[in-house]
Protein backbone atom coordinates (compact mmCIF):
# COMPACT_ATOMS: atom_id res chain seq x y z
CA UNK A 1 0.00 0.00 0.00
CA UNK A 2 1.73 3.24 -0.92
CA UNK A 3 1.15 6.32 1.69
CA UNK A 4 0.61 8.72 -0.85
CA UNK A 5 -0.64 7.39 -4.50
CA UNK A 6 -1.23 10.01 -7.49
CA UNK A 7 -3.41 7.82 -10.12
CA UNK A 8 -3.25 9.23 -13.57
CA UNK A 9 -3.52 12.70 -11.96
CA UNK A 10 -3.97 16.25 -14.36
CA UNK A 11 -4.11 19.26 -13.84
CA UNK A 12 -4.75 21.89 -16.53
CA UNK A 13 -4.75 25.57 -15.61
CA UNK A 14 -7.00 27.60 -18.27
CA UNK A 15 -6.92 31.25 -18.87
CA UNK A 16 -10.47 32.08 -17.17
CA UNK A 17 -11.65 34.38 -20.52
CA UNK A 18 -10.99 32.82 -23.71
CA UNK A 19 -10.48 28.66 -22.16
CA UNK A 20 -7.10 28.74 -23.84
CA UNK A 21 -4.33 26.23 -22.32
CA UNK A 22 -1.94 28.19 -20.17
CA UNK A 23 -0.18 25.15 -18.14
CA UNK A 24 -0.91 21.30 -18.08
CA UNK A 25 0.74 18.77 -15.66
CA UNK A 26 0.19 15.44 -15.98
CA UNK A 27 -0.90 12.62 -16.16
CA UNK A 28 1.15 11.77 -13.06
CA UNK A 29 1.01 8.02 -11.60
CA UNK A 30 3.13 8.08 -8.24
CA UNK A 31 3.40 6.07 -5.51
CA UNK A 32 5.21 6.91 -2.34
CA UNK A 33 6.19 3.97 -0.06
CA UNK A 34 6.11 3.81 3.88
CA UNK A 35 8.94 4.37 5.45
CA UNK A 36 11.13 6.07 2.38
CA UNK A 37 12.45 9.26 1.93
CA UNK A 38 11.30 10.47 -1.81
CA UNK A 39 12.65 13.60 -3.17
CA UNK A 40 10.56 15.11 -6.13
CA UNK A 41 13.29 16.84 -8.67
CA UNK A 42 12.35 19.10 -11.46
CA UNK A 43 13.53 22.59 -12.18
CA UNK A 44 11.28 25.78 -11.68
CA UNK A 45 8.14 26.05 -13.32
CA UNK A 46 8.51 21.84 -13.67
CA UNK A 47 5.18 21.20 -12.13
CA UNK A 48 6.66 20.19 -8.21
CA UNK A 49 4.81 22.68 -6.52
CA UNK A 50 1.23 22.02 -8.55
CA UNK A 51 1.78 18.21 -7.58
CA UNK A 52 1.93 19.14 -4.19
CA UNK A 53 -0.93 21.26 -3.98
CA UNK A 54 -2.87 18.32 -5.55
CA UNK A 55 -1.70 16.37 -2.84
CA UNK A 56 -2.95 18.58 -0.41
CA UNK A 57 -6.40 19.50 -1.44
CA UNK A 58 -5.13 22.97 -2.16
CA UNK A 59 -5.90 22.31 -6.13
CA UNK A 60 -8.21 19.98 -7.35
CA UNK A 61 -7.38 17.63 -9.90
CA UNK A 62 -9.07 18.15 -13.50
CA UNK A 63 -8.81 14.19 -14.13
CA UNK A 64 -7.76 11.20 -11.79
CA UNK A 65 -7.37 10.84 -8.08
CA UNK A 66 -5.33 11.01 -5.37
CA UNK A 67 -4.54 8.78 -2.41
CA UNK A 68 -3.36 9.21 1.40
CA UNK A 69 -3.11 5.63 3.46
CA UNK A 70 -5.78 5.07 0.79
CA UNK A 71 -8.59 7.33 1.05
CA UNK A 72 -9.51 10.21 -0.73
CA UNK A 73 -6.43 12.96 0.03
CA UNK A 74 -9.43 15.70 0.79
CA UNK A 75 -10.98 13.55 3.73
CA UNK A 76 -10.30 14.68 7.00
CA UNK A 77 -8.96 10.59 8.18
CA UNK A 78 -6.52 11.47 5.43
CA UNK A 79 -5.53 15.06 6.67
CA UNK A 80 -5.16 13.87 10.18
CA UNK A 81 -1.86 12.34 9.07
CA UNK A 82 -0.14 14.48 6.85
CA UNK A 83 1.82 17.27 7.86
CA UNK A 84 2.73 19.74 5.05
CA UNK A 85 5.29 22.65 4.58
CA UNK A 86 4.23 25.14 1.62
CA UNK A 87 7.10 26.42 -0.27
CA UNK A 88 8.21 29.67 0.97
CA UNK A 89 5.77 29.62 4.31
CA UNK A 90 3.86 32.55 5.33
CA UNK A 91 2.79 32.96 8.66
CA UNK A 92 0.18 34.57 10.81
CA UNK A 93 2.40 37.60 11.67
CA UNK A 94 0.85 38.79 14.66
CA UNK A 95 0.99 35.29 16.35
CA UNK A 96 4.20 34.59 18.59
CA UNK A 97 5.69 31.04 17.43
CA UNK A 98 4.15 29.25 20.46
CA UNK A 99 0.82 30.74 19.51
CA UNK A 100 1.06 30.05 16.15
CA UNK A 101 2.03 26.08 16.73
CA UNK A 102 -1.16 26.15 19.32
CA UNK A 103 -3.28 27.26 16.12
CA UNK A 104 -2.67 24.30 14.41
CA UNK A 105 -3.02 22.37 17.23
CA UNK A 106 -6.24 23.26 17.62
CA UNK A 107 -6.86 22.12 14.20
CA UNK A 108 -6.07 18.52 15.27
CA UNK A 109 -8.48 18.88 18.23
CA UNK A 110 -5.44 18.84 20.27
CA UNK A 111 -6.02 18.98 24.53
CA UNK A 112 -4.73 22.33 25.80
CA UNK A 113 -1.94 21.20 27.88
CA UNK A 114 -1.03 18.41 25.01
CA UNK A 115 -0.95 21.05 22.60
CA UNK A 116 1.56 23.48 24.61
CA UNK A 117 3.86 20.91 25.43
CA UNK A 118 4.22 19.77 21.55
CA UNK A 119 4.76 23.42 20.58
CA UNK A 120 7.30 24.23 23.07
CA UNK A 121 9.10 20.69 22.36
CA UNK A 122 8.90 21.31 18.59
CA UNK A 123 10.06 24.91 18.76
CA UNK A 124 13.15 23.50 20.22
CA UNK A 125 13.65 20.96 17.93
CA UNK A 126 13.92 23.16 15.23
CA UNK A 127 16.10 25.45 16.56
CA UNK A 128 13.97 28.59 17.95
CA UNK A 129 14.13 27.74 21.74
CA UNK A 130 14.96 31.27 22.32
CA UNK A 131 11.90 32.73 20.20
CA UNK A 132 9.40 31.29 21.86
CA UNK A 133 7.83 34.36 22.65
CA UNK A 134 8.69 36.60 19.04
CA UNK A 135 6.17 37.48 16.47
CA UNK A 136 6.28 35.94 13.77
CA UNK A 137 6.38 39.10 11.91
CA UNK A 138 10.16 39.89 13.51
CA UNK A 139 11.49 36.44 12.24
CA UNK A 140 13.86 35.79 8.97
CA UNK A 141 13.40 33.59 5.88
CA UNK A 142 15.17 31.07 7.81
CA UNK A 143 13.68 30.93 11.01
CA UNK A 144 10.37 30.70 8.77
CA UNK A 145 11.53 27.83 7.27
CA UNK A 146 11.98 26.09 10.76
CA UNK A 147 8.83 27.24 11.91
CA UNK A 148 7.23 25.80 8.99
CA UNK A 149 8.91 22.70 9.63
CA UNK A 150 7.34 22.59 13.12
CA UNK A 151 3.96 23.36 12.24
CA UNK A 152 3.72 20.39 9.65
CA UNK A 153 5.10 18.24 12.30
CA UNK A 154 2.63 19.40 15.39
CA UNK A 155 0.21 16.49 14.39
CA UNK A 156 3.07 13.92 14.58
CA UNK A 157 2.06 12.91 11.07
CA UNK A 158 2.96 9.22 9.46
CA UNK A 159 3.56 11.28 6.25
CA UNK A 160 5.37 14.63 6.06
CA UNK A 161 5.05 16.52 2.63
CA UNK A 162 7.79 19.10 2.28
CA UNK A 163 7.91 21.67 -0.53
CA UNK A 164 11.89 22.93 -0.61
CA UNK A 165 11.95 22.34 2.71
CA UNK A 166 15.81 23.57 2.60
CA UNK A 167 15.40 26.73 0.38
CA UNK A 168 16.17 29.37 2.11
CA UNK A 169 18.78 28.57 4.68
CA UNK A 170 22.35 28.61 5.26
CA UNK A 171 24.80 25.42 5.16
CA UNK A 172 24.52 24.96 8.80
CA UNK A 173 20.57 24.96 8.91
CA UNK A 174 20.22 22.88 5.69
CA UNK A 175 21.93 20.05 7.48
CA UNK A 176 19.99 20.43 10.71
CA UNK A 177 16.93 20.08 8.71
CA UNK A 178 17.95 17.31 6.66
CA UNK A 179 19.40 15.44 10.20
CA UNK A 180 15.16 16.32 11.09
CA UNK A 181 14.14 14.53 7.76
CA UNK A 182 16.03 11.78 8.76
CA UNK A 183 15.30 11.46 12.43
CA UNK A 184 11.96 11.11 10.84
CA UNK A 185 12.59 8.27 8.79
CA UNK A 186 14.32 6.57 11.57
CA UNK A 187 10.86 7.15 13.33
CA UNK A 188 9.22 5.24 10.79
CA UNK A 189 7.67 8.53 9.01
CA UNK A 190 7.52 8.78 5.07
CA UNK A 191 8.90 12.06 3.65
CA UNK A 192 7.34 13.07 0.55
CA UNK A 193 10.14 16.26 -0.75
CA UNK A 194 10.40 18.64 -3.50
CA UNK A 195 13.61 20.40 -3.83
CA UNK A 196 16.04 21.29 -6.58
CA UNK A 197 18.77 21.43 -4.42
CA UNK A 198 20.35 18.10 -5.47
CA UNK A 199 23.24 17.61 -3.05
CA UNK A 200 20.46 16.97 -0.30
CA UNK A 201 18.33 15.08 -1.89
CA UNK A 202 21.24 12.86 -2.84
CA UNK A 203 22.17 12.65 0.71
CA UNK A 204 18.97 10.95 2.48
CA UNK A 205 16.47 10.72 -0.33
CA UNK A 206 15.96 7.07 -0.75
CA UNK A 207 13.90 7.22 -4.45
CA UNK A 208 13.36 10.31 -6.59
CA UNK A 209 11.72 11.38 -9.10
CA UNK A 210 12.49 13.57 -11.55
CA UNK A 211 9.87 16.02 -13.51
CA UNK A 212 10.00 18.50 -16.48
CA UNK A 213 7.45 20.41 -18.33
CA UNK A 214 4.95 18.73 -16.43
CA UNK A 215 5.98 15.76 -16.72
CA UNK A 216 7.60 12.42 -14.49
CA UNK A 217 10.83 11.28 -16.85
CA UNK A 218 11.78 8.88 -14.17
CA UNK A 219 11.38 7.04 -10.92
CA UNK A 220 14.63 5.63 -9.35
CA UNK A 221 15.94 4.61 -6.25
CA UNK A 222 18.82 7.08 -5.72
CA UNK A 223 21.58 3.65 -5.19
CA UNK A 224 20.24 2.72 -8.69
CA UNK A 225 20.41 6.34 -10.43
CA UNK A 226 24.19 6.34 -8.77
CA UNK A 227 25.22 2.82 -9.89
CA UNK A 228 23.66 3.73 -13.41
CA UNK A 229 25.98 6.86 -13.40
CA UNK A 230 28.98 5.08 -12.79
CA UNK A 231 31.46 5.73 -15.84
CA UNK A 232 34.30 3.99 -15.83
CA UNK A 233 36.76 2.47 -12.85
CA UNK A 234 40.33 3.20 -11.64
CA UNK A 235 42.16 0.06 -10.49
CA UNK A 236 45.24 1.76 -8.47
CA UNK A 237 48.43 -0.36 -8.24
CA UNK A 238 51.79 -0.62 -6.99
CA UNK A 239 54.50 -2.70 -7.94
CA UNK A 240 53.84 -2.13 -11.53
CA UNK A 241 55.09 0.81 -13.37
CA UNK A 242 52.53 2.76 -15.86
CA UNK A 243 54.54 1.08 -19.08
CA UNK A 244 54.20 -2.47 -18.03
CA UNK A 245 50.82 -1.94 -17.62
CA UNK A 246 50.57 -0.53 -21.03
CA UNK A 247 52.19 -3.51 -22.31
CA UNK A 248 49.66 -5.76 -21.00
CA UNK A 249 46.79 -4.14 -22.82
CA UNK A 250 46.01 -1.61 -20.74
CA UNK A 251 46.56 1.55 -22.86
CA UNK A 252 45.27 4.21 -20.65
CA UNK A 253 47.57 3.41 -17.98
CA UNK A 254 49.22 6.22 -16.07
CA UNK A 255 51.16 6.70 -13.50
CA UNK A 256 49.97 8.69 -9.95
CA UNK A 257 52.50 9.99 -7.11
CA UNK A 258 54.36 6.06 -6.87
CA UNK A 259 51.22 3.90 -8.10
CA UNK A 260 49.86 3.25 -11.68
CA UNK A 261 46.41 3.53 -12.31
CA UNK A 262 44.56 1.87 -14.82
CA UNK A 263 41.18 1.80 -16.01
CA UNK A 264 38.66 -0.01 -17.28
CA UNK A 265 34.90 0.92 -18.26
CA UNK A 266 32.75 -2.22 -16.95
CA UNK A 267 32.24 -3.45 -13.89
CA UNK A 268 32.65 -6.75 -15.66
CA UNK A 269 36.13 -6.35 -16.80
CA UNK A 270 37.68 -5.47 -13.25
CA UNK A 271 38.39 -9.06 -12.33
CA UNK A 272 40.01 -10.05 -15.40
CA UNK A 273 41.96 -7.01 -15.44
CA UNK A 274 43.04 -7.69 -11.87
CA UNK A 275 44.25 -10.99 -12.37
CA UNK A 276 46.47 -9.67 -15.31
CA UNK A 277 47.66 -7.21 -13.56
CA UNK A 278 48.58 -9.35 -10.40
CA UNK A 279 49.87 -12.13 -12.66
CA UNK A 280 52.57 -9.62 -13.93
CA UNK A 281 53.71 -8.98 -10.37
CA UNK A 282 51.57 -5.68 -9.32
CA UNK A 283 49.43 -5.06 -6.06
CA UNK A 284 46.46 -3.82 -5.70
CA UNK A 285 46.25 -0.52 -3.82
CA UNK A 286 42.39 0.83 -4.72
CA UNK A 287 39.57 0.13 -6.96
CA UNK A 288 37.28 3.41 -7.27
CA UNK A 289 34.54 3.71 -9.36
CA UNK A 290 34.46 6.92 -10.85
CA UNK A 291 31.06 8.48 -11.12
CA UNK A 292 28.85 11.22 -12.26
CA UNK A 293 27.05 12.69 -9.54
CA UNK A 294 22.90 12.98 -9.36
CA UNK A 295 23.34 16.13 -10.93
CA UNK A 296 25.23 14.73 -13.77
CA UNK A 297 22.27 12.71 -14.23
CA UNK A 298 19.31 14.84 -13.46
CA UNK A 299 21.11 17.19 -16.18
CA UNK A 300 21.06 14.72 -18.24
CA UNK A 301 17.24 13.79 -17.79
CA UNK A 302 16.02 17.47 -18.07
CA UNK A 303 18.38 20.26 -20.03
CA UNK A 304 19.76 17.31 -22.21
CA UNK A 305 23.20 16.84 -23.24
CA UNK A 306 23.53 20.31 -25.15
CA UNK A 307 24.08 21.42 -21.08
CA UNK A 308 26.77 18.99 -20.32
CA UNK A 309 29.05 20.22 -23.99
CA UNK A 310 28.35 23.79 -22.52
CA UNK A 311 30.22 23.25 -19.76
CA UNK A 312 27.73 23.40 -16.89
CA UNK A 313 29.05 23.67 -13.35
CA UNK A 314 29.28 19.82 -12.17
CA UNK A 315 28.59 18.06 -15.15
CA UNK A 316 32.67 17.43 -15.36
CA UNK A 317 32.53 16.88 -11.74
CA UNK A 318 33.48 13.58 -11.69
CA UNK A 319 33.96 12.34 -8.51
CA UNK A 320 35.90 9.24 -7.16
CA UNK A 321 34.19 7.38 -4.39
CA UNK A 322 30.53 6.01 -2.88
CA UNK A 323 30.00 9.34 -2.00
CA UNK A 324 29.78 11.60 -5.58
CA UNK A 325 28.41 15.01 -3.80
CA UNK A 326 29.75 18.02 -5.54
CA UNK A 327 29.26 21.15 -4.29
CA UNK A 328 27.16 22.41 -7.13
CA UNK A 329 23.85 22.82 -5.69
CA UNK A 330 21.35 25.40 -7.17
CA UNK A 331 21.87 23.27 -10.63
CA UNK A 332 19.03 23.62 -12.28
CA UNK A 333 19.21 27.65 -12.14
CA UNK A 334 22.68 27.44 -13.01
CA UNK A 335 21.64 25.39 -16.18
CA UNK A 336 19.20 27.70 -17.50
CA UNK A 337 20.88 30.68 -16.81
CA UNK A 338 23.79 28.78 -19.12
CA UNK A 339 21.55 27.72 -22.05
CA UNK A 340 20.05 31.17 -22.27
CA UNK A 341 22.75 32.39 -23.03
CA UNK B 1 -15.30 20.04 14.67
CA UNK B 2 -15.98 23.10 17.93
CA UNK B 3 -12.44 23.26 18.27
CA UNK B 4 -11.60 24.06 15.29
CA UNK B 5 -14.00 26.29 14.40
CA UNK B 6 -12.95 28.35 18.05
CA UNK B 7 -9.65 28.15 17.05
CA UNK B 8 -9.89 29.70 14.28
CA UNK B 9 -12.20 32.06 15.52
CA UNK B 10 -9.79 33.07 18.18
CA UNK B 11 -7.11 33.58 15.54
CA UNK B 12 -9.41 35.99 13.80
CA UNK B 13 -9.98 37.72 17.54
CA UNK B 14 -6.72 38.28 17.92
CA UNK B 15 -5.54 39.01 14.30
CA UNK B 16 -8.15 42.18 14.84
CA UNK B 17 -7.76 43.44 18.22
CA UNK B 18 -3.75 42.95 17.48
CA UNK B 19 -4.03 45.53 14.60
CA UNK B 20 -3.52 48.86 14.45
CA UNK B 21 -6.83 49.65 13.03
CA UNK B 22 -8.20 48.51 15.71
CA UNK B 23 -6.62 50.84 18.76
CA UNK B 24 -7.11 54.05 16.55
CA UNK B 25 -10.86 52.83 16.15
CA UNK B 26 -10.58 52.71 19.73
CA UNK B 27 -9.13 55.48 20.78
CA UNK B 28 -11.59 57.19 18.49
CA UNK B 29 -14.46 55.83 20.13
CA UNK B 30 -13.42 57.08 23.19
CA UNK B 31 -13.11 60.63 21.86
CA UNK B 32 -16.06 60.75 20.22
CA UNK B 33 -18.06 59.29 23.61
CA UNK B 34 -16.08 61.82 25.37
CA UNK B 35 -16.96 64.92 22.98
CA UNK B 36 -20.52 63.84 23.06
CA UNK B 37 -20.37 64.21 27.42
CA UNK B 38 -18.70 68.40 26.46
CA UNK B 39 -20.60 68.83 23.46
CA UNK B 40 -24.18 67.81 25.73
CA UNK B 41 -24.19 71.30 28.01
CA UNK B 42 -24.43 73.25 24.82
CA UNK B 43 -27.69 72.09 23.51
CA UNK B 44 -30.03 73.69 26.07
CA UNK B 45 -31.57 71.12 28.13
CA UNK B 46 -31.27 68.50 25.43
CA UNK B 47 -27.98 67.15 26.77
CA UNK B 48 -29.68 63.37 27.71
CA UNK B 49 -30.89 62.99 24.01
CA UNK B 50 -27.93 64.58 22.27
CA UNK B 51 -25.68 62.25 24.61
CA UNK B 52 -27.74 59.39 23.40
CA UNK B 53 -28.06 60.15 19.67
CA UNK B 54 -24.19 61.19 19.01
CA UNK B 55 -23.51 57.55 21.60
CA UNK B 56 -25.72 55.22 19.83
CA UNK B 57 -25.20 56.70 16.06
CA UNK B 58 -21.00 56.52 16.75
CA UNK B 59 -20.99 53.04 17.88
CA UNK B 60 -23.51 51.71 14.74
CA UNK B 61 -20.57 53.50 12.13
CA UNK B 62 -17.38 52.88 14.12
CA UNK B 63 -18.33 49.15 14.83
CA UNK B 64 -19.44 49.23 10.71
CA UNK B 65 -16.31 50.60 9.78
CA UNK B 66 -14.61 47.38 11.87
CA UNK B 67 -16.72 44.69 9.85
CA UNK B 68 -16.47 46.19 6.70
CA UNK B 69 -12.13 47.46 6.83
CA UNK B 70 -11.04 43.95 8.73
CA UNK B 71 -13.97 41.95 6.95
CA UNK B 72 -13.50 42.29 3.38
CA UNK B 73 -9.97 41.40 4.00
CA UNK B 74 -10.55 38.80 6.02
CA UNK B 75 -10.59 35.76 3.43
CA UNK B 76 -8.97 37.14 0.88
CA UNK B 77 -5.75 38.34 2.87
CA UNK B 78 -5.25 34.33 3.87
CA UNK B 79 -5.18 33.44 0.48
CA UNK B 80 -3.02 36.53 -0.61
CA UNK B 81 -0.46 35.94 2.16
CA UNK B 82 -0.67 32.14 1.69
CA UNK B 83 -1.53 31.58 5.13
CA UNK B 84 -4.41 29.59 3.87
CA UNK B 85 -2.43 26.67 2.86
CA UNK B 86 -1.37 25.85 5.63
CA UNK B 87 -5.04 25.63 7.12
CA UNK B 88 -6.39 24.40 4.38
CA UNK B 89 -4.25 21.24 4.28
CA UNK B 90 -5.16 20.63 7.90
CA UNK B 91 -8.27 18.54 8.56
CA UNK B 92 -10.37 21.77 8.57
CA UNK B 93 -13.69 21.42 6.34
CA UNK B 94 -14.03 24.74 4.29
CA UNK B 95 -17.22 26.02 5.98
CA UNK B 96 -15.51 25.48 9.28
CA UNK B 97 -12.81 28.04 8.21
CA UNK B 98 -15.69 30.62 6.99
CA UNK B 99 -17.60 29.99 9.80
CA UNK B 100 -14.84 30.08 12.44
CA UNK B 101 -13.22 33.58 10.43
CA UNK B 102 -16.81 34.94 10.64
CA UNK B 103 -17.00 34.33 14.48
CA UNK B 104 -13.99 36.02 15.38
CA UNK B 105 -14.78 38.99 13.16
CA UNK B 106 -18.11 38.83 15.16
CA UNK B 107 -16.32 39.03 18.67
CA UNK B 108 -14.13 41.73 17.63
CA UNK B 109 -16.75 43.79 16.55
CA UNK B 110 -19.10 43.22 19.50
CA UNK B 111 -15.80 43.62 21.91
CA UNK B 112 -15.62 47.06 20.52
CA UNK B 113 -19.60 47.75 20.75
CA UNK B 114 -19.71 46.09 24.47
CA UNK B 115 -16.99 48.74 25.49
CA UNK B 116 -18.45 51.26 23.97
CA UNK B 117 -21.55 50.33 24.98
CA UNK B 118 -20.52 50.86 28.58
CA UNK B 119 -18.67 53.91 27.64
CA UNK B 120 -21.93 55.44 26.74
CA UNK B 121 -24.02 54.10 30.08
CA UNK B 122 -21.40 55.87 32.24
CA UNK B 123 -21.74 58.80 30.35
CA UNK B 124 -25.50 58.85 29.89
CA UNK B 125 -25.72 58.44 33.38
CA UNK B 126 -22.96 61.24 34.18
CA UNK B 127 -25.36 63.39 32.26
CA UNK B 128 -28.54 62.61 34.12
CA UNK B 129 -30.41 60.29 31.99
CA UNK B 130 -30.09 57.09 34.43
CA UNK B 131 -30.07 53.65 33.32
CA UNK B 132 -30.95 53.60 29.47
CA UNK B 133 -32.60 50.19 29.17
CA UNK B 134 -34.17 51.34 26.24
CA UNK B 135 -30.79 52.17 24.97
CA UNK B 136 -29.37 48.34 25.53
CA UNK B 137 -32.54 47.71 22.76
CA UNK B 138 -31.28 49.86 20.68
CA UNK B 139 -27.75 48.12 21.05
CA UNK B 140 -29.31 44.90 20.74
CA UNK B 141 -30.38 45.93 17.42
CA UNK B 142 -27.18 47.43 16.09
CA UNK B 143 -25.65 44.80 17.31
CA UNK B 144 -27.91 41.94 15.04
CA UNK B 145 -27.29 44.89 12.05
CA UNK B 146 -23.12 44.22 12.56
CA UNK B 147 -23.41 40.42 12.47
CA UNK B 148 -25.72 41.09 9.46
CA UNK B 149 -22.88 43.04 7.87
CA UNK B 150 -19.91 40.86 8.87
CA UNK B 151 -21.63 37.74 7.57
CA UNK B 152 -21.47 40.05 4.00
CA UNK B 153 -18.17 41.38 4.04
CA UNK B 154 -17.05 37.91 4.97
CA UNK B 155 -19.17 36.66 1.86
CA UNK B 156 -17.63 39.88 -0.04
CA UNK B 157 -13.80 38.87 0.90
CA UNK B 158 -14.35 35.52 -0.66
CA UNK B 159 -15.50 36.83 -4.13
CA UNK B 160 -13.77 40.11 -3.78
CA UNK B 161 -10.69 41.80 -3.65
CA UNK B 162 -10.97 44.10 -0.51
CA UNK B 163 -11.40 47.36 -1.86
CA UNK B 164 -14.29 46.05 -4.15
CA UNK B 165 -15.85 44.72 -1.34
CA UNK B 166 -16.04 47.30 0.97
CA UNK B 167 -17.35 49.51 -1.95
CA UNK B 168 -19.92 46.59 -2.47
CA UNK B 169 -20.65 46.47 1.37
CA UNK B 170 -20.85 50.22 1.84
CA UNK B 171 -23.45 50.14 -0.88
CA UNK B 172 -25.07 47.60 0.42
CA UNK B 173 -25.39 49.62 3.67
CA UNK B 174 -26.45 52.98 2.03
CA UNK B 175 -29.57 51.08 0.00
CA UNK B 176 -29.94 48.85 3.50
CA UNK B 177 -30.79 52.11 4.76
CA UNK B 178 -32.26 53.60 1.94
CA UNK B 179 -34.66 50.75 1.13
CA UNK B 180 -37.96 52.89 1.84
CA UNK B 181 -36.85 55.90 -0.73
CA UNK B 182 -35.82 52.60 -3.28
CA UNK B 183 -39.63 51.06 -2.67
CA UNK B 184 -40.68 54.77 -3.35
CA UNK B 185 -38.78 54.50 -6.48
CA UNK B 186 -39.89 51.36 -7.94
CA UNK B 187 -44.02 52.86 -7.36
CA UNK B 188 -43.03 56.29 -8.61
CA UNK B 189 -40.42 56.03 -11.15
CA UNK B 190 -41.50 56.94 -15.21
CA UNK B 191 -39.05 54.55 -16.80
CA UNK B 192 -40.19 51.34 -16.64
CA UNK B 193 -36.21 49.64 -16.25
CA UNK B 194 -35.36 52.11 -13.41
CA UNK B 195 -38.97 50.62 -11.54
CA UNK B 196 -38.14 46.78 -12.27
CA UNK B 197 -34.47 47.39 -11.23
CA UNK B 198 -35.41 49.12 -7.82
CA UNK B 199 -37.85 46.81 -6.78
CA UNK B 200 -35.77 43.82 -7.53
CA UNK B 201 -33.13 45.80 -5.03
CA UNK B 202 -35.64 46.47 -2.73
CA UNK B 203 -37.04 42.78 -2.56
CA UNK B 204 -33.89 41.04 -2.20
CA UNK B 205 -31.46 43.26 -0.49
CA UNK B 206 -32.51 43.55 3.25
CA UNK B 207 -34.46 46.80 4.46
CA UNK B 208 -31.72 47.79 7.73
CA UNK B 209 -33.97 50.52 8.46
CA UNK B 210 -36.17 48.03 10.50
CA UNK B 211 -33.05 47.70 12.75
CA UNK B 212 -32.46 50.95 13.56
CA UNK B 213 -34.40 51.88 16.47
CA UNK B 214 -32.14 55.13 17.19
CA UNK B 215 -34.87 57.34 17.08
CA UNK B 216 -37.38 55.52 18.34
CA UNK B 217 -35.60 55.17 22.08
CA UNK B 218 -34.13 58.52 22.02
CA UNK B 219 -37.98 59.95 21.90
CA UNK B 220 -38.99 57.89 24.13
CA UNK B 221 -41.14 55.42 21.86
CA UNK B 222 -41.04 52.07 23.64
CA UNK B 223 -39.86 48.76 21.55
CA UNK B 224 -41.40 46.02 22.45
CA UNK B 225 -39.93 42.29 22.42
CA UNK B 226 -41.69 41.11 19.53
CA UNK B 227 -40.66 43.80 17.19
CA UNK B 228 -36.90 43.11 18.35
CA UNK B 229 -37.22 39.37 18.24
CA UNK B 230 -38.83 39.83 14.39
CA UNK B 231 -36.06 42.24 13.59
CA UNK B 232 -33.38 39.78 14.80
CA UNK B 233 -34.53 36.47 13.17
CA UNK B 234 -34.86 39.23 9.90
CA UNK B 235 -31.19 40.19 10.32
CA UNK B 236 -29.98 36.44 11.56
CA UNK B 237 -31.60 34.97 8.61
CA UNK B 238 -29.90 37.91 6.01
CA UNK B 239 -26.71 36.84 8.06
CA UNK B 240 -27.10 32.85 7.60
CA UNK B 241 -27.90 32.99 3.99
CA UNK B 242 -24.66 35.26 3.34
CA UNK B 243 -22.67 32.87 4.84
CA UNK B 244 -24.27 30.03 3.15
CA UNK B 245 -23.51 31.66 -0.20
CA UNK B 246 -19.96 32.38 1.28
CA UNK B 247 -19.05 28.30 1.70
CA UNK B 248 -20.69 27.49 -1.61
CA UNK B 249 -18.13 30.15 -2.76
CA UNK B 250 -15.19 29.05 -0.95
CA UNK B 251 -15.48 25.30 -1.54
CA UNK B 252 -15.33 25.36 -4.68
CA UNK B 253 -12.16 27.97 -4.61
CA UNK B 254 -8.41 26.58 -5.38
CA UNK B 255 -5.01 27.61 -4.50
CA UNK B 256 -2.38 28.30 -6.54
Amino acid sequence: MSVLRFEAVSKVFRSSLRGKYLYTLGPIDLGIEPGEIFGYLGPNGAGKTTTLKLGMGLLRPSSGKVLIFDRPHDSLSAKRRVGFLPEQPYFYQHLTAVELLEFYGDMFGLERHENRRRALDLIDKVGLRKFGNTMISKFSKGMLQRIGLAQALVNEPDLVVLDEPMSGLDPIGRREIRDLILDLKARGKTVFLSSHILQDVEMICDRVGIISAGKILEIASVADLLDRSVESIEIHLEGIAASEARDLGFTGASALGDKTVVTVAHQAEINLAIMRLVAAGARVAAVLPLRGTLEDYFMRQVVGGEALQRGVPGSDGRTAGASAATGASELVSNAAGKQGR
Amino acid sequence: MTGRVMGIARNTFKEAVRDRLFAVIGVFAVFVLVSSFVIGPLSLGEQVRITQDIGLASISVLCFMIAILVGTSIVHREIDRRTIYTVISKPVERWEFIVGKFLGLVATVSLLLGAMTIMLTVVDYLVGGGFPTQILVAVLLIWMELILLTALSVLMSTIASPILGAIFSLLFYVIGHTSADIKDLAARSASASVRIAADVVYRTLPNLEYLNVRNKVIHGVHVDTTYVAFASSYALLYAFVFLVIAVMVFRRKEFR
